[in-house]
């Protein structure tokens, strides 16, 4: 793994201190304001949806293991689970990493025994298919397209399988809404569903569902953050011309030597 | 109680993997702890001072900067490397290395090559220096740029180069590289940046088929002496080294090779003159340099290592001579690629074998640079198989020397040649780094458990479709012959070396014949998917598609000649290629770039309300 450079470790404590200020902040009773993200306003729609038609939706947290991405993918589809124990609707859960299978099938089934309706838990709704991209898209797929899934959420990382995942869902009529941090694939997934959130939106969706102080707090922390992001890359554009402009005359390059660094 | 142990548990992991990887490198490691290539030596006449490139373990190489006072011990000056490679693309964004040195007039000239971001090829950049230390680099860099004719013999990169100041001019002969075929060009400058007189054609070409140098050249070092130039080559070539296998190793020697006029060369005929590995001919086998321990620990050097003692099976033993073109008899079947371990610079055999006329690691040298010091001659050179596998891996610098440059030799003799310069002090930061690895293995064995737990899981499902004769039972019947005939076969042809024949058909056919086909199969569907997500989507309705129509067609259009062909007669930056390339590197990055850091903060907010034990997890009305 590479190494922090000092200003990157500098920006981390910046970071760090701005999320836990505003986390504690929050818990100190300020109203924080979010504004509305299409695709999660859409969970509630999609999932009445599926409960009218009487199908299972399908729940995908994509390729990867136990991490930050995934732990968010799997938050959303507690939320999820919680409506779903409440209108008796199925969530199947294709899993393409061994490490997240028992961590999903223990939260969709905490889920649903926290919501009154343990019997609506059935193992097999949580279904590890493989690690192999290919072999992951075609369990899926015929997943999808075999119980007549009503809606799909695809929240998580993906690889080129997202586009046939996408595809088949559209095919079948689900409602599709997405959610990924991996930039190379929201261009297939704004082709083939509904709702689509980029990046930091998957992060934003627990915030927002759970209305929880500490996830408010952060997100706004995280806005600050990018603040501080784009506030040093105009100085740097800034340096950058001032130091093209008039060369060996005056230093300017300390700025970019010191994101160098 | 439970919960409690929990959180300690997150938290000093997470503590741990901060400390670990958070922190700087440079809190405990220099810029070339993973690799010491690309020796380049000034010689002044009382100190020497080498410039080398550095490698940092997942990082950009650098370029640093050691003295010496005979050559042979150095000091390291620049614990954080000297060039840098540039934060915008000035020819070295990704990397600077294989330095080249001149001193002249006063002023130190550098020609290094830089790893092109737009181009993404090597190519050489120029700097120069007053001090050695502190460097400018050339405005105009990269200054030697790869040809942009396709099929050129200098198409595809530019690996090195070696100059001298002759005749008020820089004269540079440089590695041209098309494919992976090196061979070498020149050029003249009056000022080192400017390179336009530059011969067409390479002026020492790679050998023809079956000789040593046959796969390319891929360093040079030039002197010049009186009214001759002088060159010393690395040539490459592939050698079946084992007789037993079908595998080519590379293996790299030095040439030699002289110029009156700097434009035609001739090679030396008794090229090469220097190797650190000795095929012998007639075996395919590779001799040591030349240190053979039998088993017992006794070590048998004869003659000062001119010979090595061969013991092979059956109490039979050879004395072979390294370098020469006897033939070593044939030692019988068992006896050739007994793989033993190296440690330091002896090599074990294991117990219950006669020390064995292995296939040592092979010493490729990799780069090189030739000074004459007095009436000797020194050889600095780098390679990966110097210094003591007990200690880390990498590339390090030896120094060979010659009274004529022509025989080389190594210090310590009847030894791997000694080390001069080694790597950089490792960059970690804390104790915890050795036990990093012992870490990583217990999370593999959670993650095989895992794996077990995955497959109880399909075996259940499938299992009950099987029982019940849920419709497409015969499906999940196929998902347990498959996975236990797949298994077997893989167990079976893993595990054990000898295994019969059908066992090697039966593992290819299901690999190779049916699994991979089958994963390819679904990778082609996405030719049809992304047909019909694209008619389904694309359609002009508002300004925002419409400008998305219109960039995706120049990019589409930029990546074929006809996009060319259309804007044939437009000012450069307006043709479609140009527009093309703007759109994905400059203005598409962009729009990456600023998700990523979002994508980047918002991590790091999760993981902080992990590692703190503030992240509720899915239960929005509880901690975890």
């Amino acid at each position: 793994m590479e190494h922090a450079t000092v200003t990157v470790l500098v920006l981390i404590v910046i970071f760090s201190s701005a999320i836990l200020y505003k986390i504690l902040s929050a818990h100190a009773g300020k109203e924080i304001f979010i504004r509305k993200i299409p695709g999660i306003a859409a969970l509630d729609e999609a999932m009445g949806r599926a409960t009218e038609m009487g199908r299972p939706i399908v729940f995908s947290p994509g390729l990867g293991g136990v991490g930050q991405v995934q732990l968010a993918a799997i938050a959303v589809m507690a939320y999820l689970a919680k409506s779903a124990a409440r209108f008796n609707t199925r969530i199947l859960v294709p899993i393409s990493d061994p490490t997240l299978y028992p961590v999903a099938a223990e939260v969709l089934r905490e889920t649903y025994h926290s919501e009154g309706n343990p019997e609506l838990y059935d193992p097999e709704d949580v279904r590890f298919f493989s690690g192999d991209q290919s072999v992951f898209a075609a369990a899926t797929c015929g997943m999808i397209e075999r119980e007549r899934a009503a809606a799909n959420f695809m929240f998580g990382s993906y690889g080129f399988e997202s586009l046939l995942l996408a595809e088949t869902g559209q095919r079948c009529g689900c409602i599709q809404v997405a959610a990924t941090v991996d930039m190379f694939q929201v261009p297939f997934f704004i082709c083939t569903c509904d709702y689509v959130m980029i990046g930091e939106e998957l992060y934003a969706a627990s915030a927002y569902l759970s209305r929880n102080p500490t996830y408010l707090g952060s997100l706004v922390a995280q806005d600050m953050g990018k603040a501080l992001i784009m506030l040093m890359i105009i100085i740097g554009v800034v340096a950058t011309g001032l130091a093209v402009h008039y060369g060996a005359k005056v230093d300017f390059n300390w700025f970019t030597a010191l994101l160098g660094k | 109680m439970k919960r409690r142990l929990i959180w300690w548990g997150t938290f000093l992991g997470g503590l741990y993997f901060f400390l670990e990887f958070v922190l700087p490198a440079e809190f405990g490691g220099d810029f070339d702890d993973h690799t010491v290539t690309a020796p380049a030596v000034v010689y002044d006449g009382t100190k020497f001072r080498m410039w080398y490139a550095g490698y940092p373990e997942d990082r950009r190489s650098y370029i640093g900067l050691a003295t010496s006072a005979d050559g042979q011990h150095w000091t390291k000056e620049t614990p954080r490397g000297l060039i840098r490679t540039s934060t915008f693309n000035r020819g070295d964004y990704y990397g600077a290395e294989a330095p080249c040195v001149l001193y002249q007039r006063g002023i130190y000239h550098m020609w290094y090559v830089g790893w092109d971001f737009k181009e993404r090829v090597h190519q050489l950049c120029y700097a120069q220096s007053r001090d050695g230390y502190r460097w400018e680099k050339c405005p105009l860099n990269p200054v030697v740029t790869v040809s942009k004719e396709p099929g050129k013999w200098d198409h595809s990169a530019i690996e090195g180069a070696s100059v001298i100041w002759a005749d008020g001019a820089f004269h540079m002969w440089y590695v041209g590289v098309l494919g992976s075929v090196g061979q070498v060009g020149y050029a003249v400058s009056d000022d080192g940046a400017n390179w336009a007189n530059r011969q067409l054609e390479p002026v020492l070409h790679n050998g023809e088929n079956g000789s040593w140098d046959h796969e390319g050249i891929t360093a040079i070092s030039v002197l010049r002496q009186g009214d001759r130039y002088r060159m010393w080559y690395l040539g490459s070539t592939k050698e079946q080294l084992d007789p037993g296998k079908e595998d080519q190793s590379e293996i790299v020697r030095v040439g030699y090779a002289e110029s009156k006029d700097g434009y035609t060369w001739e090679k030396h005929p008794g090229n090469p003159v220097f190797s650190l590995s000795y095929p012998v001919q007639g075996t395919g086998l590779v001799a040591l340099q030349p240190v053979v321990e039998s088993v017992g620990g006794s070590t048998e050097v004869v003659d000062e290592g001119r010979y090595v003692l061969v013991k092979l099976p059956k109490g039979k033993q050879t004395l072979l001579t390294v370098g020469s073109q006897e033939q070593a008899p044939d030692p019988g079947p068992g006896c050739v690629s007994r793989v033993a371990a190296w440690v330091g610079d002896f090599l074990f055999a294991s117990r219950g074998f006669v020390a064995q006329f292995v296939n040592p690691p092979l010493r490729n040298p990799e780069t090189l640079c030739v000074v004459k010091v007095g009436e000797e001659y020194k050889l600095w050179f780098s390679s990966a198989e110097l210094g003591s596998f007990k200690k880390r891996a990498g590339k390090r610098i030896a120094v060979a020397t010659s009274k004529d440059g022509l025989h080389w030799q190594t210090e310590p003799k009847g030894h791997a040649p000694r080390v001069v310069l080694d790597l950089g002090r490792p960059s970690r930061s804390t104790y915890l780094t050795k036990a990093q690895s012992t870490i990583g293995d217990w999370w593999n064995y959670a993650a095989a458990f895992a794996v077990g737990m995955g497959l109880i899981n399909l075996s259940t499902m499938h299992g009950a479709n099987v029982r019940r004769r849920k419709k497409g039972w015969g499906n999940s019947l196929a998902f347990f012959v498959s996975v236990i005939l797949m298994f077997a076969v893989t167990l079976w042809y893993k595990q054990w070396e000898k295994h019969p024949q059908f066992i090697t058909y039966s593992f290819n056919a299901l690999f190779w014949y049916v699994y991979n086909p089958l994963g390819s199969t679904m990778f082609s569907l996405l030719a049809c998917y992304l047909a019909s997500a694209s008619y389904r989507a694309m359609r002009i309705r508002n300004f925002e598609s419409g400008l998305l129509m219109v960039s995706a067609l120049i990019i589409m259009l930029g990546q074929v000649p006809t996009g060319a062909w259309f804007t044939r007669n437009a000012p450069s930056y307006l043709q479609i290629p140009t527009l093309a390339k703007w759109i994905l590197y400059v203005g598409g990055n962009a729009a990456v770039r600023a998700v990523g850091f979002g994508s980047f903060v918002g991590g790091l907010a999760i993981s902080l309300r992990i590692w703190l034990g503030l992240e509720r997890g899915a239960f929005f009305d509880a901690k975890v």
